[in-house]
This record gives structure tokens, sequence and C-alpha cells, in this order.
């Protein structure tokens, strides 16, 4: 009861109060929104939570007194009791009930109207393909020189509204940003349609929530919001192809990514240009790797490429079999992918 | 100073080469010698001599033959230079010299093809064939080396890479000899090959450039003289903005077909391949200046106009067949034009000197496209049949070979009509997903053709480009994948892939005489008349090819999808013929052209 | 105690949905998911490449390269080692072997279901340079003189181990007697395969009809 109490005023009055932080210190909070889809949602949200905690207020309530009651009567254990004002009880509860849940279907329909679509026409169109257990995002353009690839982390701007296009790959994969929108299914075969805009910039999280296998916890992606000059200028960096090698460790480097890694991975801007894996040319403007699971810095890189499995086992990267030689240079490599 | 020194070398060139361009021009014209694939830098394929008529070529019996002693698909062209014929076989493309006449061996060249380049040949082992010029004759091989021979000797003099089999690129167009260039063309759509032509010095081999069919306009040799007729084909650098970032380098485009010249206007014709890959869902845009006809400049390759037949192609539709030049009459004038048999299966007229269409009609069955919009040149594809991802489109018409491939067709001035061998094929495609490895096939479709409507799988007709019809058909049971050849004794010769090799009359369409070969045939038959002062007529069989592997190569009849798709449309070919090899000459023997002749009825 | 009986039971349904989720079982509302197999490792050791170093002469090395490409043998006695695919008991090896012949273009030469192409037929079961697993797998590791790239510097074994499976899993050679005929009446071959665009499998010659001679094919 007092877990229920707390909670409600913890998820009313806290979002006053620095809303920023809170979205990173806990970013799959549900009862948190920063974005103009979440916020939508937010109050039925609040309304569902806090009509199932007054019903289990009411019904542990009323167990409790049936519990507690029963040695009040003393004497005769065994006199049956007159039943009377029963049905009282039970019209009461049925009425209220279906009332209460009568007008949470209309609130929930209405709704869902009001997510389905953005405000205005959305400002950009990103498709969404989801992978054990990596997230490929296309940056969709009427200029066909404008499109790019990316993976597990996207830029979008801020306060404009973003379409997304969901398809699965392989199995059933949810797209889910808490603080930003509801949950859609990327399903194989069939293109679902969403939006998202986030009114405040920011980091937010984002994660598969539909159980897709061994590695379906470690399946993170990341929205980050910026403002209109820095979203074009992060935009203009990604569909630039990486730069060519200046040294002659460098063009080793290459050469050792291509044959080892280009089979699957692409790298724009080299003949690496596989399909299998995430796509490399700027992996190091991400700050996560490994579908969101591990930071994105030299060490972890470095583990990451020697040894996939040991770090999430069971991912669709093989162990790649290098020597050290050849893992420093292509990490070497890896690194001038900014 | 490099522009100055340009200048001055430029000036001898054309000076001498003037003289050089008269010969091989004067050459063409002689009705005893085929001194190029086409016959004529016009790629008519018509012969003047009418020794072999339609009132005896009943006679035709075979003079003599010659085995080239390779297995894979004989798709080459004999030329008769002289008193000597010349062939080159398939992998590993072996150049013969015989007597012309008499068939006797003079010299045989063998070049050190590297055996790993049938790896990345997507549709069998061929080559188109070989050029002649100024005592020269030039051969490409398969793993991208353009060679000089003397053809006196066979001697080699000098021998140029222009392509690298580890970037999947190979070499299958027959050279193409102007004022002292000679341009090879590059193979490859399949493999994400970026396509281009390179023009060589035909006395020291060393490459004077390289047009590309993708990339920035530096690259493609557009600058201040290309005027493209439509809207849709200017802006600066379209062969970067029609695609996604990147994609033109490993776009396809390739040139593994036909050049033609006209002289006056002093234009080269040619088109080119496919985009790549055969996936269009990875690459949205025009995709420019693939499946594009280009008009450019012999000299320095700079392009003059260029039409693109099919932006964004969704089903391999490359755009690399001959372009026949003829004036013809068009209401009331008299209009320099080009006639080019799409393989989208629309039958273009085009005028040679500005790029508009005139006019664009199907010739054969289709379903992938509504027409083709002449305001503004563009083809208007069937929307609904579009290869969405993981999904299969069926009934597609006509199927990738097209309506008409690579195998080229003829023109009668006699009859004004265009000789087209060509196949009648539809199919089921479906596109996936595909990375790009160099050196591995960049394709991501399922294809599966079979036969068109009506059941048969070819045609040999004649078609009227002035009335816009077919005038006569021959159906065939297998795609006719032969080149064409007309006489002026108006007689048309084609050849079957179940082995036969027919003589039917050009007006008509009779057929008037035919011939089992030992071998399907998908060569280019030719005509000359020998030392003897004999008619003779020239053709190598030896099936394969794309639709013909089948039977020359292990592959599985069982599986449809097999050869991108072919094996669907011709598994039954391996009950008909076994691959082969060999030159077969045949000619009226002298004691029966003197006698009556007796026509011959239609089998 | 009806409140209690229902906990219980809606808690043991709950954990036993949870338990079949985690084991991938197909029937509680999701759809069919493949197995995320344990990586296998072969358990041979690999040669590591220096420039300039010697080959090893010793037993230590590598006993796949005493694997003989070809089937004479001098003396007319063998004692090639028989190496067994490691994945011979992986039910789910020729899925992940079918993946990755989609994905790195083997069915670009090979075409779907193994029919051939640029490349020769995998589907009849003949194989020039070797049928053995281990034929198979140094086949594709180094290459072969034709136009088979070499695959051994840019795969991890396990993947090359996965595509034997699955060469294996499409081969069914087109006759049992000693050899075969080609004909149209009987009709020889008499199946084909469904094709590629309708159905992917790593197991096609389950699903055949009858020879279409180039016409549409069954069931059109």
């Amino acid at each position: 009861m007092r877990a229920a109490a707390g909670l409600i005023i913890l998820s009313v009055a806290l979002p006053a109060v620095s809303s920023h932080g809170w979205a990173a210190a806990f970013p799959m909070d549900t009862l948190h929104a920063d974005g103009l889809m979440a916020k939508r949602i937010l109050p039925l949200t609040q309304a569902l939570l806090i009509v199932s905690a007054v019903v289990v207020v009411i019904i542990t309530a009323l167990v409790l007194i049936a519990i507690l009651r029963r040695g009040r009567g003393g004497g005769v254990p065994d006199t049956p009791i007159e039943e009377t004002g029963g049905w009282g009880w039970i019209s009461i509860g049925v009425g209220f009930s279906t009332i209460v849940l009568v007008g949470l279907v209309v609130w929930t329909s209405m709704t869902m109207a009001r997510i389905a679509n953005p405000p205005d026409k959305p400002a950009l169109s990103i498709d969404v393909r989801g992978h054990q257990w990596w997230w490929e995002f296309v940056y969709q353009s009427d200029d066909p020189s404008k499109i790019f690839t990316t993976a597990n982390e996207i830029h979008i701007p801020v306060g404009k509204p973003v379409r997304f296009t969901l398809n699965g790959e392989d199995v059933i994969h949810t797209f889910w940003v808490p603080s930003l929108g509801g949950k859609i299914q990327l399903i194989p075969g069939q293109t679902n349609i969403t939006w998202l805009q986030a009114d405040r910039p920011g980091v937010y999280r984002g994660q598969c929530s539909q159980f897709c296998g061994q590695q379906h916890a470690h399946m993170i992606f990341s929205v980050f919001a910026d403002a209109p000059d820095a979203f074009e200028a992060w935009r203009e960096d990604q569909l630039r192809a990486a730069p060519q090698p200046v040294s002659d460790e460098m063009r080793l480097g290459e050469q050792r990514f291509i044959g080892h890694c280009g089979v699957c991975h692409t790298v724009r801007g080299t003949p690496a240009n596989g399909h299998v894996g995430p796509d490399l040319t700027h992996l190091m403007s991400r700050t996560t790797i490994a579908g969101g699971e591990l930071p994105n810095n030299p060490g972890f890189l470095s583990g990451w490429v020697a040894n996939p499995q040991g770090l999430k086992p069971g991912s669709l990267m093989p162990d790649p079999e290098l020597s050290g030689p050849d893992l420093a240079s292509i990490r070497s490599f890896l690194v001038t992918l900014k | 100073m490099r522009v100055w020194m340009l200048f001055v070398a430029l000036s001898i060139a054309s000076a001498t080469a003037t003289a050089r361009a008269d010969d091989l021009y004067a050459l063409s014209k002689d009705p005893k010698q085929w001194v190029m694939p086409a016959r004529d830098y016009a790629s008519t394929r018509f012969s003047p001599l009418d020794q072999i008529n339609a009132s005896n070529v009943g006679k035709l019996q075979a003079a003599w033959m010659f085995s080239v002693g390779t297995q894979g698909g004989q798709e080459a062209a004999p030329l008769i230079v002289g008193d000597t014929l010349y062939v080159v076989s398939s992998f590993p493309n072996k150049v013969f010299a015989l007597d012309a006449t008499n068939g006797e061996l003079k010299w045989t060249y063998i070049p050190n093809t590297n055996r790993a380049a049938q790896g990345v040949a997507c549709c069998d082992v061929v080559t188109r064939g070989i050029a002649y010029d100024s005592g020269k004759i030039f051969l490409v091989t398969l793993d991208n080396h353009a060679v000089a021979l003397d053809a006196k000797t066979g001697k080699e003099q000098w021998a140029t890479q222009t392509g690298e089999i580890n970037l999947g690129e190979t070499t299958t167009a027959a050279p193409f000899v102007v004022r002292g260039k000679v341009f090879v063309g590059i193979s490859g759509g399949e493999m994400g090959v970026r396509g281009r032509i390179t023009a060589l010095d035909e006395n020291t081999g060393k490459i004077d450039y390289v047009a590309y069919s993708t990339g920035p306009d530096k690259d493609i040799l557009i600058g201040p003289d290309f005027k493209p007729f439509y809207d849709s084909m200017k802006g600066k650098d379209l062969g970067v903005s029609t695609w996604p970032p990147d994609a033109w380098k490993i776009g396809g485009g390739t040139m593994w077909g036909w050049f033609s010249y006209d002289p006056d206007l002093d234009l080269i014709y040619y088109g080119t391949s496919n985009p790549g890959p055969w996936n269009s869902n990875q690459r949205p845009g025009d995709n420019l200046w693939t499946t594009t006809l280009f008009a450019r400049d012999p000299d320095s390759g700079a392009a003059h106009w260029a039409y693109q037949f099919n932006p964004h192609d969704l089903w391999d539709h490359d755009e690399i067949q001959e372009n026949v030049l003829v004036d013809l009459d068009l209401d009331g004038k008299t209009r320099k034009v080009l006639l080019h048999p799409g393989r989208n299966g629309f039958m273009y007229v085009i005028d040679r000197q500005t790029g508009e269409v005139l006019s664009a009609d199907a010739y054969d069955a289709m379903t992938a496209y509504k027409g083709v919009d002449l305001k503004t040149g563009r083809i208007i594809p069937n929307e609904d049949l579009k290869p969405d991802l993981n999904r299969t489109a069926r009934n597609v018409c006509p199927a990738s070979p097209g309506a008409k491939d690579w195998q080229p067709t003829a023109w009668s001035p006699r009859t004004h009509l265009l000789y087209v061998p060509h196949q009648h094929l539809c199919m089921n495609y479906l596109t996936s997903d595909v990375g790009y490895i160099a050196g591995t096939p960049y394709v991501g479709a399922t294809v599966d053709m079979f036969a068109g409507p009506g059941g048969y799988r070819g045609e040999f007709m004649a078609w009227d480009p002035v009335r816009r019809k077919k005038v006569w058909s021959i159906k065939e049971n297998m795609p006719v994948w032969s080149g064409a050849l007309v006489t002026a004794g108006d007689v048309a010769f084609y050849g079957t892939m179940d082995r036969w090799f027919k003589a039917v009359d050009a007006k008509t369409g009779n057929v008037l005489w035919q011939f089992h070969l030992g071998s399907g045939t998908i060569g280019q038959p030719v005509t000359y008349e020998g030392s003897d002062g004999q008619q003779y007529v020239a053709i190598l069989t030896g099936v394969g090819g794309w639709p013909g592997a089948v039977a020359n190569a292990q592959i599985d009849p069982r599986v449809r999808n097999a050869a991108l798709g072919f094996v669907g449309a011709t598994q039954d070919l391996p009950s008909y013929t076994q691959g082969g090899g060999e030159l077969v000459v045949f000619s009226i023997p002298k004691q029966e052209a003197a006698g009556p002749s007796t026509p011959q009825h239609n089998p | 105690m009806r409140a209690v009986l229902a906990s219980a039971f809606f808690l043991g349904f709950g954990a036993w949905v949870a338990h079949a989720q985690q084991s991938g079982n197909p029937q509680i509302g999701q759809p069919m998911q493949p197995e995320a197999s344990p990586r296998s490792e072969t358990g041979v050791p690999a040669i590591e490449a220096t420039p300039g170093a010697s080959a090893p002469f010793s037993a230590s090395a590598n006993p796949i390269l005493y694997v003989p490409v070809s089937g004479l043998h001098p003396g007319d006695v063998s004692f090639a080692p028989k190496i067994n695919n490691p994945l011979a008991r992986d039910p789910q090896a020729a899925t992940r072997g079918m993946q990755a012949f989609n994905q790195f273009n083997c069915v670009g030469c090979h075409a779907g279901n193994g029919g051939g192409g640029m490349g020769p037929a995998l589907s009849e079961g003949q194989f020039i340079y070797g049928s053995s697993p281990a034929n198979l797998f140094l086949s594709i590791y180094q290459g072969r003189p034709n136009g088979m790239p070499a695959w051994g510097e840019l795969l991890p074994e396990s993947t090359i181990w996965e595509l034997v499976a699955y060469v294996q899993s499409i081969a069914h050679p087109p006759s049992a007697a000693f050899g075969r005929t080609i004909s149209r009446t009987p009709a020889s071959p008499a199946v084909e395969q469904t094709p590629a665009e309708f159905l992917q499998t790593p197991n096609p010659w389950s699903f055949t009809a009858a020879f279409s001679n180039g016409r549409k094919p069954v069931g059109e």
C-alpha cells in the first residue's frame, strides 16, 4: 500500500523535477515522458496504474477483513451465517467495475487514435530492420544519394516527428523507446509504421521488447535527439565515405579488414560491402558496440572482435580466429572510422 | 602544355588515321570479304552477294569443316579478309587462320588465358568475335587481355590487360576498330563490376582513354559537347546522384555487346548493361548511366548524347544490343535513325543525330511495361509487377534475357526488313538482400524462366520498322540464340539451339533449306566469296551461352533456378544436343550450280 | 482457498510459459524461431601462417591436409585419414549453412539449391574434387583452379563446415545406377524440384514435381 502510494507520488511529482537527469538515470522508466507520443500515452498509463493500485488495495482490504473478522462471531463455529445483502455488494462491485473499465476502454481507444499519426508531416523517415540481435537503420530520402545505413544508434532532430517503417529480418522483434513512445513489432513479411518525436534534446534508450532468442536482452539501441543544426551536421558526416588509408600500416589494416570482416560488414569507401552484420562506416561515432551491449572504446572493441562468442554467446558473429598481429591491424583500421 | 601536345598528336593521328579508316570502311564494302563481325560499321550484316539466292539455296551443301577444339559455347562471327578466314573459339580463346576456300589451317594462336577466369564469367566462357584492321587481328580474352596479332603470321604484336578477374571482370564482346583505335568492352554486370569501354591504340596497345558508365561526369567523359534529348538526362554528375552513396562504384553498366559507327556524323554508338545488383530495392534512383545508349566521338570519347532505356531497371534488361544504322523514310522525310531491338521488348527507332525516340513498339509478349512515353522518353513500368523484397513477382514478360538478347539482327536494304532472331520467355522473379564481395556474384535475385504464351520458346521474324509491325515469323521450340544474316540473293540465314541451320526466303519467310549441325548453334553466320569465285556461308556450331550451358556443362536440369533461372526454360536441351565446337562452311557445288534448280519445300 | 488454488495455477502456468519461451517451444503463441545453437569448435588446431615459414612435416600438423583430392593412389594403398564433419550431429548445421550459402554469394555461382550456373551443380552429388566431407571442406577452403574462389582466408572453419553440411544435404544423384540416361520418351529426368522462389529449405529434394520441359513449373 505504501509502495503503491509512493509510486503514484513519484510518477506524478518528479517529472517536474530534473527530468533530463531522470531520463539518464532511469532510461527504461515508462512513467516518464520526453516525447510527444509518450506524453499522450502517459496520463492513461498513470490512470491505469492508479486504478490498478486502488483495486489491489480494495481487494487486499476485503480479503484481510474476511480473514481477520472470522474470530469475532465466537461461540458456535458451525452456525450457518445468513447471507443477506450479498446481491447489493455484487451489483455495486460489478456496476462500478464495468463503468470504470468501459471508461478506460474509451479512453484507450481515444489515446490510440491520438497517437496513430504524427501531428505534422514527418521531417524524416527511417527504415528499421530488426536482426538477431542488432538494429539496422536506413535513413530515407527522396534524393537517392542521401540515403545511408547505420546501426544501433540514431540521431533525430528535436521537436520534429520522425517516421519509422519496421521490418523483421529473421524473427519478430519489438521497437520500444520508453521515454518517447509505445511498442511496435517488427514482423518478417510485414511492414509496420510508427513515429516518434522527442521534445527535449538528450539520449533516449531503446530496447527490443519481444523475446527473440538467446541475446534478446542485449539488443539495445540509442536515440540521440539533437538541435536541428547538430542533426544536419551529423547527417552530413554519416553520408561521407570512410577516409582513404594514409600509411602502409593503415593500408594493411584495411586489407585485413576487407578479408576477414568485409564478407559480413560494409565500410563505404572500401570494397567491403557485406550485408550480414552492421554497417561500420562510422563505427567510432557510436557510443556502444555489440548491439548496444558494450561501450565503444579500443579495449572493448578488441575484445569483441577477438571473441564475440565470449562476450555475447550465441550471437551470429563467429569467432574470427585472428592472430594477434591481425587483430591489432584490424583494430587500428577500425579506430579510423569516425 | 599537355593540351597543346594532345592537339599536335591528334592532328597527326587523324591525318594518318583517316587513311586507315577509309581502308577499313572501304574493305567493309567489298562483297567478297567480311572484315568485321557486323559486316559493316552500320551493323547491317547484309551481304551484297547474290550467287546463292532463293531459287538455288536448296542445293547448299557442306563444303568443309574445322573443329576449334574447345568445349564452351561458340558465339563468334568468323572474319574473312582477303583469302583468309579467321575464327576465335570459346575459352581459352584460340584464334585460327584458315584458307577461306579449302579450309587448310594456316596458323593457330593460343593465348595463355587464366583458367580461373571461368569462375567469374556469368554466362558461359564465350567470346563474340575478333576484329581486323591494317594487317592486324585484334582479340580479347576471357581474362581481360586485348591482343594484336599479325594477320599473316599470327605473331603476337602486343597484349594489354584491361580488367581484373578478382574484381569479377571478364571480356566477351568483340573488339571494334575506328581510325586506329581498338574499342573493347568489359563484362560483369552480375559481379558488381563498374562498367566501361576502353580505347587502345592499335599500333602500340597503349590505353588512350576509358569511358565509364557510372560515376562523375569526368569519368563518363560528359562535357560541353553533351546534349541529351530528354530532360531526365540533363544535369551534373547524374552518374552519382541517381544512386545511393558509393553504389555506383559497383553498379554495372558494363559493355559486352555491339558497337556501330557513323563515318559521316563521326559518332560511335553502343549500349550499356543492367545496373547491379539485380535486386533493385538496394539501389533506389534512376541508376544512370546503366541500360543507356551512348553516342560518342571516337577520338576523344566525349559523349554527344545519351538515352537511358530502363531507368531503375528491375528485371536485368541490359541494352547492349546492336544499333543498326539506317536511313528511313518517315513521314515523308528521310531520317538518319538507328534501330535498336530492346531487351525490354520494345523495337526502338531513334534519331541517331539527336537521340530522340521516334517510335517504340512491343515486338514480343510483354507484362513488365505498359509503353514508352515519347514526350518524356521514359518507359512506363507496370506498377502491378514489382519485385518487392521477398515477394515473388510472377509471370513477368519478357524474362531477364529479354525479348532479344545479344544475338544480332540483320537488315536488308532490298526488303527494308529487319531480321530478328529472339526468344519468347516469361519468368518468376524473387529479390533478396545481397552483399558485395569482390569477385563473387552480386545479384540478389532468384529467377525461374519458362516458355511464353503459346508454349514456344523462340522465334525468327521479319520486322518492318516503318510500318512498325511483324511481317512474318517462324516459331521455334528453343530460343533462337544465333545471329542473323541476310543477302542480296534475298535469303536470310539463322541457326537453332536444337542443331538446325536454316535458309529462309527473305520476303516470305518460307524455309528453303535446312541442315542438321553437329551441335546446336549460337554463332553468327557470315558469307563471302572464295578465291574460286564461289559464294560460301560459314557458321560456328557449339551450343552453350546463357541458355545452353545446361547442355555443355555440369548443370542440373532438375533445378529450375540454375544458370540464373534459364534452366527453367531450357531444361530439356540436353535431350536435343551436347556442346561442340566446329566451324561448318557451306556452298553450292559448281556442278550443282549449273543444273536446274528445284525449290525446297517447307519441311 | 479457491484464490490460493487460482493463484498457484496462474503462477505455475506463467512459469511454464516462461520456460517454454526460454527453450524456444513454438506452441506458445510465438512464431517458429531458429535455434541459437552454441558455436561448435572444430577441435582441430589452426596453423599459424607466417610469411616464409616452411610447411610442417610432423603429425601434429592439421590432419585434413593429408586428405587426397585424387582417386589415384600409387602402390594401390591408401592411408587417408577419415575426417567427418564435426557438425554432423547438429540438426541446425544445414540450415545455418543455407544462410551462409546465400550470404556469401555461393548461390550466385551455384544457384539456389545448388543447380549450378557459373559453377558446377552441387545438387547432382558429383564432385570432381572429391565428395567426402573433408574434400568438400578443402574445395571451399582452398578454392579450385577452374574458378572456385579460395574462402579459407575469409571464413572461419565453423562456417565452412556448416556449408559442407548444407552441400551434403542438397546433393541427390539423378540415378542410383552406374550412369544416367537423358531422353524425352521415356522422360528422363522425370522429376524437378519445387523452385526456390516458392520454397527455401535445406532439404529441397523432399519437394519435387513432374519434369516440365521448359514450361511453367507445376502449380503455377
